[in-house]
């Protein structure tokens, strides 16, 4: 599995396969469920960002998506931590996932027209199957709430939905390999 | 096609009691339906279940959503549309005329399914 989450750092640059913790062993479920929150918010930015700078429709429809769905997804993780009276959190590979993500928004800053839209299609597409990846081989393995396994298990199959269209996104635009 | 009334549970919970009402800001007329005659489907996991649904002309299909982001239940040919369901949300359509209607989420158009409608 770590050479595994060492590729997924080569297509992008995630900080996850150089964390302690980025095999999930040893994270409690707060700190699971503050990193899966993280991560979520993480890809909103992203989103706000393409709104921001991409003019093609097909980015910006996904873009919108991406904030839709993220949005749902950790309403329902503070509804859930709400409702067991645990308060989540932060911990290294949060933390190094919130510094990474930033290094990736300023390198996408940088570009603009198709050569953004290209770039921030593929960090998607890399950066969906990194995470997807974390949260079904590390933390949903790892948790050990029952409820927030369910809502980690639910959460991933909005998460590889949002892989297959990142996929479907980085074929259609054609950006030159 | 099939010709469809839209029914919203939201506006019967809000006391519109059987009494048939203008849909406001649309134009069109539905009705208010009792609970018989109406076949329900779940929305989890990206998936619609059932997702081919077999009913007859004067009846409807509830779609709730189980799911943990918003989805919508819309005809292809754009004959109908339950709008964007919330999660935990539900929207019931009545089908006025048989025919056969297929149908996607529009934020995630690879759900489909299928609605067919008999006459009585």
């Amino acid at each position: 599995m770590l050479s595994r989450l060492l590729m997924a750092v080569a297509l992008t640059a995630s900080p996850l396969a150089g964390c302690a913790h980025a095999n999930g062993d040893g994270m409690s479920d707060p700190e699971i469920a503050h990193t899966a929150y993280t991560a979520g918010d993480l890809d909103i930015r992203y989103a706000h960002l393409a709104l921001a700078l991409s003019d093609d429709a097909a980015v910006r429809e996904f873009a919108k998506l991406m904030i839709q769905d993220h949005a749902a997804v950790n309403d329902a993780a503070i509804a859930l931590i709400t409702k067991l009276n645990v308060t989540s959190e932060d911990n290294s590979l949060s933390r190094a996932l919130v510094e990474g993500a930033a290094q990736k928004r300023a390198e996408l800053a940088a570009q603009q027209g198709r050569a953004f839209d290209c770039a921030y299609a593929r960090n998607e597409l890399g950066y969906h199957q990194a995470v997807n990846m974390t949260v079904e081989e590390s933390f949903i393995p790892g948790v050990s709430s029952p409820e927030l396994k369910d809502l980690l298990q639910s959460a991933l199959v909005t998460f590889k939905v949002h892989e297959g269209h990142a996929a479907q996104m980085v074929e259609e635009l054609k950006c030159p390999s | 096609m099939p010709f469809v009334k839209q029914e919203d549970r939201r506006r019967t919970l809000r006391g519109l009691m059987g009494i048939g009402a203008a849909y406001l800001g649309s134009g069109l007329a539905f009705q208010v339906a009792a609970d018989s005659g109406v076949r329900r489907a779940i929305i989890r996991h990206f998936a619609f279940a059932p997702d081919v649904l077999k009913v007859k002309t004067g009846e409807s299909i509830e779609w709730l959503n189980a799911d943990l982001v918003p989805h919508t239940v819309t005809a292809v040919d754009g004959s109908w549309d339950t709008g964007q369901l919330r999660p935990g949300q539900s929207e019931a359509i009545r089908y006025m005329t048989p025919g056969i209607a297929e149908y996607i989420c529009a934020f995630h158009p690879h759900m489909r399914g299928r609605v067919e409608v008999s006459a009585d």
